[in-house]
């Protein structure tokens, strides 16, 4: 039985003021996290950071693109910088104590040729200007078959560089650094290191389409859209944890159309050419400079071989996109990837021409 | 002891219950009509742009002029510097998330709703 008690008024007064603050805040709809874009790096850098509207983003912008002009500008492969000063020395011969920035660099790309056979050689400096990519518009014309002809018959190599504790000298005339596929890695890195100083606890740091996590948004895994390399929209989803890069080598970056042809950036150091074979190659790892360094060399590797190289990189999850648009993903990547319509898909282990078709 | 529901407390029950939903579906359903392009270019602050009407807007940059065309419930990078077309070739963008890039002019168009779909787009 309902009764009606005097001090029930009190209590409706009391309960209706509570929830209509509940309401208020309810109406209070700050974003989930806040978006940073900025140029920095040669390429747009994209920050999401959460939760949204709690941190200081003019200072994170300020210290983030500051930070990132200064790897840029000691890393640019063709522009006044600490590389470039290092590749003088380098042709030169002579001994020299190695600028700090650049240090790290040539020690993990030493490393890395060892494991790729040579496919990841950024040493190949000339060879790369020769095609028209030490500019920032790249443009033809391609090196000629007695350029090309040249430029392989003696290539240098990373262990062209001898190292004695920070001093280094070089073995090679032709010896040109290029770090063009890992340097972004690297960066990506330094930038989160940057945010956890700036106290930032979950984050993404995007450099022209590559990204890596830090953090959780509100306990659950980032949710990463994959752009198709072969046409419009979104060709997959992908969730990632905590301290989880993704990076991709493609075909569609950098390039330009040379009579009816497509040259793009990313060089065979066995032909000399293009890679041929392979549109794009995706590698997820917790480590952002391997992952960039991953991606370039399975992009090289081409089809038949990418799983291996895979595996001598320490690289469990990866997708390569052939140019007939079908996909080939390592049996690991299988369960991360969400693809948004229908799509050929093989899954590769890790052995040369072993495939198997997925339903 | 238990006691009898009183007639204010009934009140009470209603009012929680009203509130809290409607402070519930304030929080988290997706506000129709609220889709726009947020064009962001280095230097300068973001502009945003309602998708409800036809539009066109050129924007300077430093390699040339960008032209964006807006439709109703979309917008595209129309023209823009670059030997690539890679603006461009991102198409019609309609879903929040969707988002063109142009390098030598350095802008971003992107569409932005209540909720996007994703984080952030890898490409």
């Amino acid at each position: 039985m309902i009764r009606f008690h005097p001090h029930s008024w009190l209590r409706v007064a009391a309960a209706a003021l509570l929830l209509l603050l509940v309401a208020v805040t309810g109406c209070d709809r700050k974003p989930e996290t806040d978006r940073l874009t900025f140029q920095a790096f040669g390429t747009l850098v994209d920050i999401t950071l959460y939760p949204g509207g709690v941190h200081d983003l003019t200072r994170i912008e300020s210290a983030l693109s500051e930070d990132l002009e200064i790897m840029h500008s000691s890393w640019h492969a063709w522009e006044p910088s600490s590389l470039g000063r290092t590749n003088q020395l380098l042709a030169m011969g002579g001994e020299f104590s190695a600028p700090p920035s650049v240090l790290p660099l040539i020690e993990f790309a030493q490393e890395l040729e060892g494991r790729t056979d040579g496919l990841f050689n950024p040493a190949l400096g000339r060879l790369i200007a020769a095609w028209g990519f030490h500019q920032d518009e790249a443009a033809g014309p391609p090196p000629d078959a007695e350029r090309l002809e040249a430029l392989l018959a003696n290539p240098p190599r990373m262990s062209d560089i001898e190292r004695l504790g920070v001093r280094l000298r070089g073995h090679h005339p032709d010896l040109q650094l290029d770090f063009g596929g890992m340097g972004k890695g690297f960066a990506v890195a330094r930038s989160l290191e940057l945010l956890a100083d700036l106290g930032v606890e979950h984050a993404i740091v995007n450099a022209g389409g590559d990204l890596m996590t830090r953090g959780r948004p509100g306990g659950r895994a980032w949710r990463i859209g994959v752009r198709d390399p072969l046409g419009k929209g979104v060709l997959a989803s992908i969730e990632l944890e905590s301290d989880e890069a993704l990076f991709t080598s493609g075909d569609y970056e950098r390039g330009y159309e040379w009579e009816g042809e497509r040259i793009h950036h990313v060089i065979d150091p066995r032909s000399g050419r293009p890679s041929r074979g392979l549109v794009a190659a995706t590698v997820l790892h917790g480590d952002p400079a391997l992952a960039d360094a991953a991606a370039t060399t399975l992009m090289i590797a081409g089809p038949e071989d990418w799983p291996l190289y895979a595996r001598r990189l320490g690289v469990e999850r990866a997708l390569v996109v052939l140019p007939d648009g079908s996909v080939e993903l390592t049996p690991e990547m299988v369960p991360r990837v969400e693809f948004r319509r229908e799509i050929v898909r093989r899954i590769r282990a890790a052995e040369p021409g072993v495939g198997a078709s997925v339903p | 002891m238990m006691r009898s529901l009183r007639w204010g407390d009934a009140v009470v029950v209603a009012l929680a219950t009203a509130l809290v939903t409607t402070s519930f579906a304030l929080s988290y359903a997706p506000s129709a009509g609220s889709t726009h392009l947020v064009v962001t270019q280095a230097g300068m602050d973001p502009r945003h742009y309602p998708l409800n009407e036809n539009r066109a807007i050129r924007l300077e940059g430093p390699a040339g002029v960008t032209e964006i065309e807006i439709q109703p419930g979309r917008a595209r990078c129309l023209r823009s510097p670059g030997n690539q077309g890679i603006c461009e070739a991102a198409g019609w963008l309609e879903r929040p998330g969707d988002m063109a890039v142009s390098l030598p002019n350095r802008l971003v168009l992107q569409v932005r709703g209540a909720r996007s779909d994703f984080d952030s787009m890898h490409y």
